[in-house]
């Protein structure tokens, strides 16, 4: 039998905006939510005294909002921060607790390049590109660190050449993936190159361009026959209600 | 700890008394209308475009009886519409002025209990109005009559007042009437929860009484005090009581030395003329601290069945009651959120007090979207067709900006036994 939990009573009249996400909450659940979800996004730009003040005044959870600014007062980590949240809505078990205060300490334990990639991932995962884009860029273009692989910066670029293709800015997201796979020598840095190239290039530069590799022409022959595929899969027949969906995620991941 | 007040509110056919819960002293407090007075007169008067209530109202009723109404709880109750202040208005609407002028000190109400003699699916609609009326919310708005509020009044009394049976004496101008709280027994086996009532034991018109009330007349108040002992006896014959109360207008002088011996033979005896408003106001403190430790007021109006989800609260694993015994079915419909943990069936417990069955149900949730954990969230509704029948809707509300809500929707029809005779059966 399915197992049901009780939502707290309050509801905020005046959400509280994630800033990083560009999103509204309402609810302690939500919020809960949110954390559970993007642990590696959880960091000064949620914890702080405009979060306590929201709890209080819009969720009447003063008790909770009296700890966590007591917290914040003397300190206090992160990761404390959030298990009191999550501790006090009581929605999540013991062992879920657990296991998220595991991934935490995980986290505090990784590099700091590392975490901000892991950072800049999750951005890119909820759409945030332009916020994503900035985070692999300063990982980039600050002295890089010897402790981590050479890869480990190959696959930061292949990231960028990502974003920026979800924003179609394929000629940037070419470069990205072409610098990623001179160091990564991955294949499919090399099909994301080519892919990039072919939306972007001339078709007479793009075909030169094909001439100069014969492994690039197997590449090519290989994705347009999935793009033909896919294509093929595709249906025509797009409701009103997708593009709608489609423009606003649009607007939001373009703000 | 923030928030608004608590109130209890005593309203009969010539007073109001209100009781505030005092946060500090952990204890409510009576609003006092004069020295050593609590009773509000329920009157309103309107003179050169101003509202006058209580006191001020009864000294213009002495000037100009023409320019007040009085009756006011009675005429609500009958939903009369009377010719005052140049207008044809609802009694209602006058009560419910006279409420917005009495409670004016109070910015801010977060819980409302109304203490009234008798209760009824109409009483409690019309009251439950006009606590809106007054800005609380609907469901923070409770009404209940004087031998639950003497209920409520002793579950926050020292616990050696009623380990056995605690009695209640009501006395005015024309009669007494005696009441006895006491602990039922029920069949079912409920662990710990205690279940209580309150029996109307006897009751006796005594012209004996208006010798004593209201101007005490020394020689004829012995016949009254002697008749009141005989009255005393009677109902404490067989009775193990641990505590008297006194109440009303009645017993304002002090007509019964010798009566009082037997009402204090043993056990201890108070008098005071705010039981039913503090009753209250402890009424409206028990349902914001929502303390199930305390015991459960039944009477033969109240529901006898408790339906049951299997949820989590506050971090706890348990039966949790949708439709509670112990209340009124016209006053049982409510609404919750709850965020499911997977999307098998939902199982409904159906618990009767009076027979000590235990019936199950099951929802089928088939239909609902899949969705990461902890973001289906659902509302679940209760609403009572009549006293047999109630119906429990669930409907995907959607999880905020994360996921938009479905049109899922599902009910479950729920037969219940209602208050019929089932309280007869417990002793």
């Amino acid at each position: 039998m399915g197992s049901l939990i009780l939502c707290h009573k309050k509801k905020a009249k005046h959400p509280y905006e994630i800033a990083r996400v560009h999103m509204h909450i309402y609810t302690i659940e939500e919020l809960c939510y949110y954390f559970c979800n993007n642990l590696y996004l959880v960091d000064y730009t949620i914890v702080n005294r405009k979060l306590c003040d929201w709890l209080e005044e819009e969720l009447e959870l003063y008790e909770l909002s009296a700890e966590l600014r007591n917290q914040l007062e003397h300190s206090g980590s992160v990761e404390q921060f959030l298990l009191t949240i999550l501790s006090y809505a009581s929605i999540y078990s013991m062992a879920e607790i657990t296991k998220m205060q595991n991934i935490l300490e995980r986290l505090r334990n990784q590099n700091e390049v590392e975490r901000e990639k892991y950072k800049a991932d999750n951005l890119l995962n909820s759409g945030e590109n332009a916020s994503a884009i900035l985070i692999y860029q300063s990982i980039i273009h600050k002295e890089w660190d010897d402790s981590v692989e050479k890869e480990f910066y190959g696959r930061v670029y292949a990231c960028l050449g990502a974003a920026y293709g979800r924003m179609f800015f394929y000629e940037e997201a070419a470069h990205m993936y072409e610098k990623g796979f001179e160091i990564c020598r991955e294949p499919d840095m090399l099909r994301a190159y080519l892919y990039c190239c072919y939306r972007y290039l001339p078709e007479a530069k793009y075909v030169k361009m094909l001439s100069r590799e014969p492994v690039y022409l197997a590449l090519d022959a290989e994705f347009k026959e999935e793009l033909k595929a896919a294509e093929r899969q595709m249906n025509p027949d797009i409701t009103d209600e997708s593009y709608e969906r489609w423009k606003q995620e649009y607007r939001r991941t373009n703000k | 700890m923030r928030g608004g007040s608590i109130l209890g509110l005593e309203l009969n056919e010539e007073f109001c008394q209100i009781s505030y819960y005092d946060r500090e002293k952990h204890e409510p407090e009576t609003l006092e209308a004069a020295v050593d007075n609590y009773q509000i007169p329920l009157i309103l008067g309107y003179m050169n475009n101003r509202w006058l209530y209580g006191k001020e109202a009864k000294h213009l009723a002495s000037v100009d009886e023409r320019c007040t109404i009085s009756e006011l709880y009675g005429r609500a109750v009958r939903q009369e519409r009377v010719n005052f202040a140049g207008q044809i208005r609802d009694a209602v609407w006058l009560l419910a002025k006279f409420l917005r002028l009495a409670l004016e000190k109070f910015e801010q109400i977060d819980y409302i209990t109304f203490s009234v003699p008798k209760t009824d699916i109409d009483i409690s609609k019309m009251l439950k109005g006009l606590g809106r009326f007054l800005g609380v919310p609907k469901e923070r708005v409770f009404v209940q009559d004087f031998k639950e509020s003497f209920c409520h009044y002793m579950f926050y009394q020292p616990k050696e007042l009623w380990q056995y049976e605690a009695a209640l004496f009501y006395c005015d101008r024309n009669e007494i009437r005696a009441y006895m709280l006491r602990k039922l027994k029920t069949v079912s086996g409920r662990g710990a929860d205690m279940f209580v009532t309150v029996d109307e034991v006897a009751n006796a018109q005594m012209k004996e009484l208006a010798a004593v009330y209201p101007v005490l007349n020394v020689d004829k108040a012995k016949d009254a005090d002697e008749r009141f002992k005989a009255f005393i006896q009677s109902v404490f014959e067989k009775k193990v009581v641990s505590s008297v109360f006194l109440t009303g207008e009645g017993f304002e002088n002090n007509w019964y030395p010798s009566s009082l011996k037997v009402l204090c033979n043993g056990r201890r005896a108070f008098i005071g003329n705010n039981l039913y408003s503090k009753g209250a106001c402890y009424g409206s403190h028990r349902r914001m601290s929502d303390d199930d430790e305390m015991p459960v007021y039944l009477d033969e109006t109240k529901m006898m069945e408790q339906v049951c989800l299997r949820m989590r609260v506050h971090g706890k694993e348990g039966w949790y009651p949708i439709v509670e015994w112990g209340n009124h079915w016209y006053e049982s419909d409510g609404q919750w959120e709850v965020l499911l943990e997977d999307t098998s069936d939902i199982e409904i417990h159906i618990e009767s007090l009076a027979t000590g069955e235990l019936q199950a149900e099951t929802v089928s949730l088939e239909g609902l979207p899949e969705r990461n954990d902890y973001a289906l969230r659902l509302s679940i509704e209760t609403m009572f067709l009549d006293e047999n029948t109630c119906k429990i809707r669930f409907r995907d509300i959607g999880f905020g900006e994360f996921y938009p809500a479905t049109d899922f929707q599902t009910e479950k029809t729920i037969h219940l036994g209602g208050s019929n005779g089932q309280f007869n059966s417990l002793s």
